[in-house]
C-alpha cells in the first residue's frame, strides 16, 4: 500500500514538473530552435532557403552571389537591439567592379533574426574613405567591426529604400545614426535630409551607337563630352550612396557597353556623369556640309522621310522596317557640291578607309533648270551607288552572298563598266523602292501626281548606256518596259524634270517645282 | 549669158565645197548629257578630220575612242573609230623559286587594291585564258585575297592569266613566263576604267543649231551637244 502510494506520488510530481516546464516554455515564448540544438550549417541553410537573390535586383543591379559562410556567427547589436548574421556579397567574375576614387566599397547581406526562425534581409553598403583609411582593408569591415572605420554605411531594403545610415570618422559616429525601418530604431531624419549639399560638376556626354552588321543590336562608337554644368547636389540622409549607375567620381565605366569617362578631377566631392544615348539613323550620318543650299534643302526633306535613303537601302536584302541601315557600322556618306566636267552627279568607286566614307559629288550648276523631283531622284540614285561601294569594301562576305549576280557580272565580261553592273542591281532590287521614296518626297512637297509618274522618274540613270561608242537603250530597260511608247514617255519625263525639255528638245512644263539651284 | 555662167559657177562651187562647209562647222569640243544626266559624252572634232570621244559615267566609268569623221549628204555624221590600246596601270610583283617538277607553273597569287593595299577578296577575279584569250575558268580569291593553282605546260590549254574585275585595270600575265617556277605573285589592281572603243563605224543624223548640234542615232534617240570649246 505504502509502495503504491509512493509510486503514485512520484507519478504526480513528475506530471506536475512536466506541466510547470510546459507553462514555463510557453511563457518564455521558446521556439523549437531554442529547445533543440541546431547546427550552424542548418541555420545558414535555413537562412539561405528564405533568401531570394532576385528580390534585391533593385539594390544590386549586377550579377552577384552571397558567400554563405557557415562559420558566420550570430551577432547582437546593442545599438539596434537585434540579432543578425552578416554575409559578404561578391559580384560575379564577369561583372565590372564598382570603382570610385573616393571610397573602397563593400556590400554585404544582413539576415536579421525574427521570431520563429524567420529572417528579414537587407543589403549593407560600406563606403570606406580612402583618404582616411590608408593601410586598412575594407574586407575587414563589418557591422560589428567598425571601431576605426571612416566613411559611410547605408543599409537598403529590397525596394532600394535606405533603412539605416551612419557616417563615421575613425570609428566615431558623426551626428546620430539614421533609421527608417521597423527593424531598426525609428528616428525621424527629415530635418537632416538636405544638410549635406555640394556643388558638383556634371559632365554631359552623348554616346553614339550605330547598328550592328545584322541590325539586331547597337554597337557603341564613341562618346562626345558636350558640356559641363554645375549643380547643387544635396544628399539624402547623411550622405547618399553615390549614384554608381550614373557615375561615381573618378573613372566611370559604362555598364551598357558604352564609354569610359575620366574627366572628373575632384576626389573630394566627386562628380556626376550624365550620359545620353544617341541612336544614329543612316540619314544622320550623311555629311552634306559642302553641298549647295538648294540641294541641302531637298536632302533635308529626304532625311526626314519615313521611306528615306536608309529605307530604300534596307528594303532590299533585309526586308526590314528598321529605319537604320543594317550594315552602316563604320559607313558614312559624304555629299559635296563640285564642278563636274560631264555628269550631274558622280559617286566615287573608292571607299575612304580613313574616314569610312564614300563621296558623291553633285554639280548643282547642272541642275540650273532642274525640278526638285529631278534632284531628289538623283540623290536617291547616288545613295544606292554609295551604299553598294561601301558594302563592297566593308563586308565582302555578305556582299558576295547578297549580290551573286552582281559578283558574276564583275568578271563575266557581259558588262563593260561598273556603273552598268550597279544599275542592273538597281533594277533587280531597288527600282520600286526608289519610286516609293520619291512619291513620299512629292507628297511632302504637296504634289498630287500619280504613282506611275514617280515610277517613271525612278528609272533615272538606268535607261541608256553606250556600247562601243554607240548610245543605246539598256537591255534591262527594254526588257522591263516592253512598250517603246512607254519608254519614250519615261525618258521624256526624266528629261523634262531635269532641264524642262523633252527628248526632242521641245520645252515642256515640269511637274515638280524649280529645284532652286 | 554672163549671169547664167555666174549662177552655174556658184552652184558648182557650193556643190564642191558643201561637205567641207559641214565639216568646218564641226570643229571644236561638244558635250552632251544623256541617260538623264547619269552619263555624258564629249566629242572633240578637229580640223584635220579626226575626233576623240570620251564617255563618262558614275563610279569612274569611262570609255574612250578616236578616229576620223565625215559629214555626208549634209546631215549624216560618220565616226570611224580605230583600234587604240591603253596601258594598264595595275602592277605586279613576282617572287619565284625553281620548281622541282618541270613543265608546271605553280602560282600563289594575292590581289590588292592599288590605292590602299587592301585585299580584294572573295571575288571571281583570276581568269585563266586560252590561246585565243577566251576564258577557260575563273577563280575566286579567299578571305585573304589569296588563291593558288598549278598549270601543266604540256597538257593545259591555259596560256594566259588575267586578273580582272569591273572597275579596275586588267593585268595579264603570259603563263609561259611562269613555267618551271613556284611563283608568289602580288597583284595591285588600279581602280579605274580602261575601256576603249574598238574599231567600228558609227552613224548619226546631225542637225546644226546655234552653238550646238543634235545627234540622232539609228533608234531615233536624240542627243543635244553643246559646243564648249572651239
Amino acid at each position: 500500500m505504502l509502495r503504491t502510494t509512493t509510486s503514485h506520488m512520484k507519478k504526480h510530481i513528475y506530471l506536475i514538473t512536466l506541466l510547470l516546464l510546459a507553462i514555463g516554455l510557453g511563457l518564455l515564448g521558446c521556439s523549437e530552435e531554442d529547445i533543440f540544438e541546431t547546427t550552424e550549417v542548418q541555420r545558414v541553410n535555413s537562412i539561405k532557403s528564405q533568401f531570394s537573390p532576385e528580390t534585391f535586383n533593385k539594390v544590386i543591379s549586377n550579377d552577384y552571389k552571397v558567400d554563405w559562410n557557415v562559420s558566420t556567427l550570430l551577432e547582437h547589436s546593442e545599438e539596434l537591439g537585434l540579432d543578425y548574421y552578416e554575409f559578404e556579397i561578391s559580384l560575379s567574375e564577369n561583372q565590372a567592379p564598382i570603382t570610385s576614387k573616393l571610397y573602397d566599397i563593400k556590400q554585404s547581406l544582413f539576415a536579421i533574426k525574427k521570431e520563429g526562425g524567420v529572417y528579414d534581409f537587407y543589403v549593407a553598403k560600406y563606403f570606406m574613405d580612402r583618404w582616411k583609411s590608408e593601410g586598412k582593408s575594407i574586407k575587414d569591415v563589418s557591422f560589428s567591426n567598425m571601431e576605426s572605420f571612416s566613411g559611410l554605411l547605408n543599409v537598403f531594403d529590397n525596394n532600394n529604400q535606405m533603412t539605416y545610415a551612419k557616417k563615421m570618422d575613425n570609428g566615431k559616429v558623426l551626428g546620430a545614426p539614421v533609421s527608417l525601418n521597423s527593424d531598426f530604431n525609428t528616428i525621424n531624419i527629415e530635418t537632416r535630409m538636405f544638410e549635406n549639399c555640394e556643388v558638383v560638376p556634371i559632365y554631359h556626354y552623348v554616346d553614339t551607337y550605330h547598328p550592328s552588321s545584322d541590325g539586331q543590336w547597337w554597337v557603341y562608337q564613341y562618346s562626345d563630352l558636350v558640356s559641363i554644368s554645375y549643380d547643387l547636389e544635396c544628399s539624402t540622409g547623411y550622405l547618399p550612396e553615390l549614384d554608381l549607375s550614373g557615375g561615381a567620381p573618378g573613372n566611370y565605366f559604362s555598364q551598357n557597353g558604352g564609354g569610359v569617362y575620366t574627366e572628373c578631377e575632384d576626389p573630394r566631392h566627386g562628380c556626376i556623369y550624365e550620359v545620353e544615348t544617341e541612336l544614329v539613323r543612316f540619314e544622320d550620318l550623311i555629311d552634306d556640309s559642302k553641298l549647295k543650299p538648294c540641294m541641302q534643302n531637298i536632302l533635308a526633306d529626304i532625311k526626314t522621310q519615313t521611306k528615306g535613303v536608309s529605307w530604300v537601302i534596307n528594303r532590299f536584302n533585309y526586308n526590314s522596317p528598321n529605319p537604320y541601315v543594317n550594315f552602316t557600322e563604320n559607313y558614312n556618306w559624304t555629299v559635296e557640291d563640285g564642278s563636274l566636267v560631264t555628269t550631274t552627279g558622280e559617286t566615287s568607286s573608292k571607299f575612304n578607309r580613313t574616314n569610312k566614307s564614300v563621296t558623291t559629288i553633285f554639280d548643282s550648276n547642272k541642275f540650273g533648270n532642274a525640278s526638285d523631283l529631278s534632284i531628289a531622284r538623283t540623290i536617291l540614285h547616288e545613295a544606292v551607288h554609295a551604299f553598294l561601294v561601301a558594302h563592297f569594301n566593308i563586308d565582302r562576305a555578305s556582299f558576295v552572298q547578297d549580290y551573286p549576280d552582281l559578283i558574276s557580272s564583275f568578271g563575266g565580261g557581259a558588262l563593260t563598266n561598273l556603273n552598268d553592273a550597279h544599275h542592273v542591281e538597281f533594277i533587280r532590287n531597288w527600282l520600286k523602292d526608289i519610286a516609293s521614296s520619291l512619291e513620299e518626297f512629292g507628297l511632302k512637297r504637296g504634289y498630287n501626281l500619280p504613282s506611275q509618274y514617280y515610277k517613271d522618274l525612278a528609272w533615272g540613270g538606268l535607261t541608256d548606256t553606250y556600247v562601243n561608242g554607240v548610245p543605246k537603250e539598256t537591255p534591262w530597260f527594254i526588257f522591263f518596259v516592253r512598250n517603246a511608247t512607254d519608254r519614250q514617255r519615261i525618258k521624256d519625263n526624266l528629261s523634262i524634270e531635269l532641264n524642262g525639255l523633252d527628248m526632242n528638245g521641245v520645252t515642256q512644263t515640269q511637274k515638280g517645282n524649280h529645284g532652286g539651284c | 549669158m554672163e549671169v547664167v555662167k555666174r549662177v552655174a559657177c556658184l552652184f558648182l562651187f557650193i556643190l564642191i565645197t558643201q561637205p567641207a562647209i559641214g565639216q568646218s562647222q564641226l570643229n571644236g569640243v561638244f558635250k552632251g548629257l544623256y541617260n538623264a544626266g547619269e552619263n555624258s559624252v564629249v566629242y572633240e572634232f578637229k580640223k584635220d578630220g579626226t575626233f576623240i570621244t570620251t564617255i563618262s559615267g558614275n563610279l569612274g566609268a569611262r570609255e574612250e575612242g578616236k578616229g576620223t569623221f565625215e559629214i555626208r549628204n549634209k546631215n549624216e555624221l560618220y565616226l570611224e573609230y580605230e583600234d587604240i590600246s591603253k596601258q594598264s596601270l595595275s602592277k605586279k610583283t613576282i617572287k619565284r623559286t625553281r620548281s622541282s617538277v618541270s613543265n608546271w607553273a605553280e602560282v600563289n597569287l594575292t590581289v590588292f587594291e592599288e590605292s590602299d593595299s587592301s585585299k580584294l577578296y572573295l571575288l571571281p577575279i583570276v581568269h585563266l585564258l586560252d590561246n585565243d584569250q577566251e576564258e577557260v575558268m575563273a577563280i575566286s580569291t579567299d578571305q585573304n585575297g589569296f588563291t593558288s593553282f598549278k598549270v601543266n605546260g604540256e597538257t593545259s590549254t591555259i596560256k594566259y592569266l588575267s586578273v580582272h574585275l569591273l572597275g579596275y585595270h586588267e593585268l595579264k600575265i603570259d603563263m609561259n613566263s611562269l613555267m618551271n617556277f613556284r611563283n608568289n605573285i602580288d597583284v595591285y589592281l588600279y581602280s579605274g576604267s580602261l575601256h576603249t572603243i574598238s574599231k567600228s563605224l558609227v552613224k548619226f543624223k546631225i542637225e546644226f543649231q546655234n552653238n550646238s548640234i543634235l545627234l540622232t542615232n539609228q533608234n531615233g534617240s536624240v542627243m543635244k551637244l553643246q559646243k564648249i570649246e572651239n
